[in-house]
């Protein structure tokens, strides 16, 4: 209750009135203040006159004194006129109290209109908001929270005051957060278990105003106030809060997605330099090498993928090809591809002239580094061929990888080699296998992305459609190197149909001798 | 109680309630020995101006017989008072009224519904500065 001074009230029309009132009454007749000193008229003689003093009371307690001579009928008369004024008083600035409030929360949200255009981040709102709101309500503390729906947890965007503890995932219907996140409704709740809300504070009770933040989507966070056990929360509150709620809802909403489309965009950037990075480790144009024809493709499912393939002049002036495929997609299986990559490169480059190089040494080297580099739950398939180009004749090696096809004038054969993929195993052997391409002949080697693509139906395209794909082109000719690529793709494009997202990366190196 | 002699506010206004609501947003101050007055006339305003010297003028722009922006004229060039912060409180708001504001000589430009904690810190920075 504001304090009320007699002081005052005298000092305005009510001291014009006694002062015309004291006129008449011909006793002297005096108004003092509570610690008893003179406002207006005169203190009775005590020598002369008995005096009396009769307190003028506020609630219960004495706000001054009027005194006069004794059994004198106008000191009550005075001193419950005086207390009449102090009530009138009291009631009129607890209006005005009020119509100043009214004044803040008026100004309060002009003001958060004006700072909602300048605020771009969704936490720079939040905190603004708690600025604002936690003085005006005068509140111990107060939290703004996102919830993610699809990721079934809460975000804190923003604190103020003394809200270290506050549990922001605590739920159940007995919550007041919970409830006020489900049902989209605000509440308030006066003189509840601390224990309930805060960390770590089991014997203090609280005070919560809760606002959902919401759009016509639905509801995707709160406002949350706290008060200490002195804090009572009016229905003004909740609805002041309410509106500041839904007033910065859909601001706060925007800003969070703009964030996001930001967010993508730098991350869309960095893989968009990741990919340029990693098509930077593949080679970069095809070999020429006498008397045979390399072509070759790659295409990520995402911005970057797991397969590769790589080329390597053999010390001994043979000649190695490598088409590997990782586990996984995207940036996971490209850090792995270049791990994968460079191990490969490291181990071949270092090699002698002397050293007896074979696709399964290869192999086996390669995995006894990768198994202590790469993630348990990844690994790498393999195949490793190694070509003589003076005789055609061709060894390799398989870890895990899809079987090449060889292409000459008995038709398509399926060349079997198996093996454990990379990084699975420690200290392991890989058998070795060998053919030969004559002239006219050739060979594909492939990553599953080529064969393992669905249809609308989902229906698989398989190994047995690309065996026919490879058989029979319908010309004279069997295709070869870019052509045959081409047509291959063209017949995966005809089973998919124009809409299809591709769904694994799709890599294809053909090896035709002359 | 300070010895020091006090520093005084004078709020014009010609509707009891909004000098009301000013004078209790100031009330705080009187501890700091702030004298606050009042006057609801562009008359009267000039009267206890000459009179009592204020530091800070609260006064509002339509007024009966003298506006506000007449008085905050005749401040600066009939009473050449160049001292006193004089604040335009109007329930106006166009920049029209803005710049009328300034040309009159007024020191700042508010309007109503006011912020009561903008007044006082204003008044708080005025007084004490």
């Amino acid at each position: 209750m504001a304090q009320i001074s007699l002081k005052k009230i005298l000092g305005k029309e009510g001291g014009q009135v006694l002062t015309k009132l004291f006129i008449p009454l011909e006793e002297p007749i005096g108004i003092l203040d509570r610690e008893g000193a003179l406002l207006m008229g005169v203190i009775p003689d005590p020598a002369v006159l008995v005096g009396e003093k009769r307190p003028i009371l506020f609630e219960g307690k004495p706000i001054g004194w009027v005194i006069g001579i004794q059994d004198s009928k106008w000191i009550p008369c005075i001193s419950t006129l005086l207390e009449y004024w102090a009530n009138q008083e009291a009631e009129k600035r607890a209006v005005v109290a009020e119509a100043l409030d009214k004044y803040r929360e008026l100004n309060l949200l002009y003001r958060l209109s004006e700072k909602l255009v300048a605020s771009p981040q969704p936490s720079a709102i939040a905190s603004m908001i708690l600025n604002e709101v936690c003085p005006l309500i005068k509140v111990s503390g107060g939290l703004v929270i996102l919830e993610h729906v699809d990721e079934e947890n809460r975000e804190l965007l923003a604190t103020c005051g003394d809200a270290d503890g506050f549990n922001i995932e605590a739920s159940g219907p007995d919550n007041l957060v919970h409830r006020v996140l489900e049902s989209g409704v605000a509440e308030i709740g006066n003189n509840l278990y601390g224990r309930d809300y805060l960390i770590g504070r089991s014997d203090v009770s609280i005070s919560l105003l809760c606002a959902p933040l919401k759009t016509e989507k639905g509801v995707f966070g709160a406002i949350i106030l706290i008060g200490d056990e002195s804090k009572v929360f009016t229905a003004g509150d909740l609805k002041l809060v309410s509106a500041i709620a839904m007033q910065t809802a859909p601001a706060i909403e925007i800003a969070h997605l703009h964030q996001m489309e930001l967010e993508k965009a730098v991350i869309k950037r960095d893989l968009q330099t990741a990919y340029q990075v990693q098509s930077g480790l593949l080679p970069r144009e095809m070999p020429r090498l006498d008397g045979w024809h390399l072509a070759a493709y790659w295409k990520p499912a995402r911005e970057v993928g797991g397969d590769f393939y790589e080329f390597i002049p053999l010390p001994d002036g043979r000649f190695a090809i490598a088409v590997a495929d990782v586990s996984d997609k995207g940036v996971p299986a490209a850090l792995v591809m270049a791990n994968t990559h460079s191990v490969l490169r490291a181990i071949t480059t270092s090699l002698n002239e002397d050293d007896q190089v074979t696709p399964g040494m290869l192999l086996s080297r390669v995995n006894t580094v990768l198994y202590d580099s790469i993630p348990m739950n990844m690994f790498i398939t393999c195949l490793l061929v190694i070509l003589d180009l003076q005789t055609g004749h061709i060894w390799f090696a398989n870890a895990g990888h899809n079987l090449p096809y060889k292409h000459s004038a008995e038709g398509v054969t399926e060349l079997h080699a198996t093996g454990v993929p990379l990084a699975v195993f420690p200290d392991i052997t890989y058998d070795e296998y060998e053919t030969s391409l004559g002239s006219g002949e050739s060979l594909l080697m492939y990553s599953d992305g080529l064969v393992e693509v669905h249809d609308a139906q989902g229906e698989m395209y398989g190994f047995n459609r690309l065996f026919q794909s490879m058989g029979n082109h319908g010309g004279s000719a069997p295709l070869k190197g870019e052509a045959l690529i081409q047509y291959l793709l063209s017949r995966l494009d005809e089973f998919t149909g124009p809409d299809w997202e591709q769904e694994d990366d799709v890599t294809i190196v053909a090896l035709d001798r002359g | 109680m300070t010895n020091k002699p006090s520093r005084k506010i004078l709020i014009v206004d010609d509707e009891a309630h909004i000098r009301l609501l000013i004078e209790q947003t100031l009330e705080d101050l009187e501890y700091e020995n702030v004298e606050i007055l009042t006057a609801d006339n562009g008359a009267d305003a000039l009267n206890t101006i000459q009179d009592l010297n204020p530091e800070l003028v609260f006064l509002d722009v339509m007024m009966p017989n003298i506006d506000g922006y007449t008085v905050c004229r005749m401040i600066r060039r009939e009473l050449k008072m160049k001292e006193v912060y004089i604040v335009i409180l109007t329930a106006k708001g166009q920049e029209y009224d803005r710049r009328l504001s300034e040309e009159s000589g007024a020191n700042k430009f508010m309007t109503k519904p006011f912020n009561p904690d903008e007044l006082l810190e204003l008044a708080k920075k005025v007084l004490f500065k």
